[in-house]
């Protein structure tokens, strides 16, 4: 596997998971794999606050979905240093370039 | 854009009207076929049902809406709108609904351009796609 992208749905506040996504992102890139999590639905809260800190500065690259941003009035001046807003198309490009993807 | 000759298949699960999942995997099929890739959907259990005919918008009582006013969101129209923007663009959107969910459901009447199946074209499907992405029930 030479890129990893993970899909992460699921509101940190909600669920246990999205922390452990965190750890399995930052582990795989301490293993040498370019590593990416892309919040969606309501993965977008998890754009706010630390709960993604330690794996940015693990150098795992964090996007948050535009759209579920808008949907949730989630202003971008809100976000964690180290995350950049994008579109849905980030998904597909990474799909069509061949990279690992997990829906979470 | 990306090479336009890139085939992407996805797989879904969930049912209509039930979880963002639905949309938020519907967005990146329109994606795909904006980006001019060829796309496989395969739908099992529950999303058998996205592109069932007979689905219908309603009003809203509770806010006094009537159906235009509230103008309630079908994803067999999006689905429809999909095919047809496929066609437009010379791209491919091939869906393919599992036969046995399909009979489970009495969800045989879909929209044209669906066409029945079975797990094996899920298999070739995605022996012969550049990446495949299934997408969980939640």
């Amino acid at each position: 596997m030479r890129e990893l992208l993970i899909i992460e749905t699921r509101d940190a506040g909600d669920h246990k998971d999205p922390e452990r996504v965190a750890a399995l992102a930052a582990g795989m890139r301490r293993a040498g794999i370019t590593t990416t999590i892309f919040l969606a639905e309501n993965g977008a809260f998890n754009s706010r606050g630390n709960g993604l800190a330690a794996a940015i500065s693990e150098g795992v690259q964090v996007a948050v979905d535009r759209f579920a941003l808008d949907e949730r009035a989630i202003d971008q001046s809100q976000l964690t240093t180290g995350i950049s807003v994008a579109d849905i198309e980030l998904v597909v490009d990474r799909l069509a370039d061949g990279a690992c993807v997990m829906w979470r | 854009m990306k090479n336009a000759k890139k085939v992407l298949t996805f797989v879904l699960m969930d049912a209509p009207f039930e979880s963002s999942r639905t949309a938020t995997a519907l967005r990146m099929i329109d994606a795909s076929i904006r980006r001019g890739f060829t796309v496989n959907v395969f739908a099992y259990e529950g999303a058998v049902l996205l592109p069932f005919k007979h689905q219908q918008a309603h009003g809203n009582l509770v806010h006094g809406r009537d159906v235009e006013e509230e103008d309630h969101p079908l994803p067999r129209e999006w689905i429809h709108g999909m095919i047809a923007l496929a066609k437009k663009r010379g791209a491919s959107l091939h869906w393919v609904n599992c036969g046995l969910c399909v009979d489970e459901r009495g969800a045989g009447d879909a929209i044209d351009g669906v066409e029945r199946g079975t797990p094996a074209d899920l298999w070739k499907m995605a022996s012969e796609s550049d990446n495949t992405l299934v997408v969980p029930t939640a």
